[in-house]
């Protein structure tokens, strides 16, 4: 049993972890909570269920699936963030356009898959591997696997690379940043790609585990959120290990509540986290902040 | 010369701060801004580096004018500025924080100029793996200084390098501005420390409410105004 929830833990953690972890990268970098990503990153899935249905090749919708939303995301931050951002919106504002992106984007869905759960359907047979009482789809196993190798991608590319100090640099202090010659714009059409690509990793592996429906975005921003929450939101490791703390802590609710209560637990741990401890387990307060 | 700023009309958003300021800098030499609070000496800067907003005027730079130039590529220009509050990137490691002051730069020139500019700032070398925000006030204010040196800059803008540091760091950082105009590198400094920043001046601008009223070498410091305001004689 206690195998099995660690299992399950993997998957839905892994998830959890790659989405906060997109989640967390645009927080920072753009300064506003991205309360539509979760829809972003649905979108995806819904985009290789469209390809799949109009037969091409599953591979090719995936590449597809992954371009499609890239562009979205370059389009959204085209024609909104970037005009908000020059206008330098205020927090509440932005706060407001993210969730005003996310309903509409879910609304977006619904009108052009309309309301009824979508399955992604898969070019192989997705066997079972049982063993010791507990069991692993290939798919859970290709779940886990891809969301664990992105994530140590992500990490080793963000506190070991150049490119990942600069991000790093622009998310403490982006006028500084600039001062010493960063192209804020370029580095953000750079992030907004690779958290593009991030979500279209997980709208798709979340489609292809669980199914798709068009609110399933909301449920996944708010788990990216706590996850981000739980670990620091403005440690991006953090959010990593807020995403698999999250999948396990849901996991082993079920042995003790009804499974429906499973995402009422998330927000207790959201509730929780922000009253008692709103820099999360790993965020740091600055010498300023201790000081008073 | 090098810096040319010609009839300077600066603020924020609608709140003019500069009112037709004319400041020069030449080659190698150390230009003082001082001024009571609130005369637009820190606006000077801010100004140059377009954060705050320039309503008339042209600021010049080699025979360039600033104003089409994008603020990141100021120091791709020869313009390094080193902003008041020592702003360090607090999570980033020391060497981080030189890495960043280098970004402009390609790997092999990077490690070179982090070489060289440590041997210049030893006291950093035993630092390079604390994080930025551990370091003590003097020694954030000579990484700010190393880190805004390390492109090998033609101009240094340097806004209150002495704030909030005891005596005996303000005079370190002062010597420290003297060895870094021995290197060639021109200085136009903004200090509210008016009669330490006199004694390193070549040049000295007084402002008060936005404009320059005062110019002139060290044999202005005689002078009643400043006398009167600012040296308390």
């Amino acid at each position: 049993m206690i195998l099995q929830v660690i299992i399950n833990s993997f998957i839905t953690g892994g998830l959890y972890a790659l989405i906060a972890l997109g989640f967390s990268l645009l927080y920072n970098t753009f300064k506003f909570i991205p309360f539509f990503y979760g829809a972003f990153a649905i979108f995806a899935g819904y985009f290789l269920y469209l390809f799949n249905s109009i037969n091409l090749p599953f591979s090719l919708g995936i590449i597809l699936s992954f371009l499609v939303l890239i562009i979205l995301g370059l389009l959204i931050d085209f024609f909104l963030l970037r005009k908000f951002r020059e206008r330098k919106a205020g927090s509440v504002i932005m706060l407001i356009l993210g969730l005003a992106l996310g309903i509409f984007l879910e609304n977006l869905l619904l009108a052009i898959f309309g309301p009824n759960i979508k399955s992604i359907s898969l070019p192989f047979e997705n066997i079972t591997f049982n063993f010791f009482n507990s069991s692993l789809t290939l798919i859970q196993l290709i779940v886990i696997f891809i969301s664990l190798s992105f994530l140590v991608i992500t990490f080793f590319s963000i506190y070991k690379s150049r490119y990942g100090l600069v991000i790093r640099s622009l998310i403490s202090n982006p006028l500084m940043a600039e001062i010493l010659g960063v192209n804020k714009e370029d580095i953000f059409r750079k992030i907004l790609i690779f958290t593009s690509l991030i979500a279209a990793i997980g709208g798709i592996l979340y489609g292809i585990e669980y199914n798709l429906e068009p609110t399933a975005g909301t449920n996944l921003t708010i788990k990216a959120f706590t996850s981000a929450i739980i670990g620091g939101l403005e440690f991006l490791p953090g959010s990593i290990f807020g995403g698999f703390l999250l999948g396990f802590i849901e996991n082993i609710s079920v042995l003790f509540l009804p499974s429906a209560f499973k995402d009422g637990i998330t927000f207790i741990i959201l509730f929780l986290f922000l009253i008692f401890k709103p820099k999360g387990m790993f965020g740091k307060k600055t010498r300023e902040e201790m000081s008073g | 010369m090098l810096l040319q700023i010609k009839n300077l009309s600066a603020g924020y958003g609608k709140f003019p701060v500069l009112k037709g300021v004319n400041i020069e800098v030449n080659r190698g030499e150390i230009v003082v801004l001082i001024g009571p609070n609130g005369a637009g000496k820190s606006t000077v800067l801010k100004s140059i580096f377009k954060i705050a907003a320039i309503y008339e005027g042209e600021i010049i730079f080699k025979n360039q004018k600033l104003k089409k130039i994008s603020r990141h590529d100021l120091i791709r220009l020869g313009i390094s500025y080193v902003p008041q509050g020592r702003v360090i990137f607090p999570n980033l490691t020391v060497e981080e924080n030189l890495l960043m002051g280098g970004f402009i730069l390609d790997n092999e020139l990077l490690k070179q100029k982090k070489d060289r500019i440590l041997e210049e700032f030893p006291h950093l070398k035993k630092k390079l793996n604390l994080i930025a925000d551990v370091l003590s006030g003097g020694e954030q204010q000579m990484l700010v200084l190393a880190r805004g040196l390390i492109t090998d800059p033609e101009l240094l803008l340097l806004d209150e390098p002495s704030l909030g540091l005891s005596p005996k760091i303000q005079k370190e950082i002062f010597n420290k501005i003297l060895e870094i105009k021995n290197l060639g590198i021109s200085i136009l400094l903004v200090e509210q420390n008016a009669k330490k920043a006199c004694e390193i001046a070549d040049r000295i601008y007084l402002l008060k409410s936005g404009k320059e009223v005062l110019f002139g070498g060290k044999e202005i410091l005689s002078h009643p105004l400043i006398q009167k305001v600012y040296l308390g004689g």
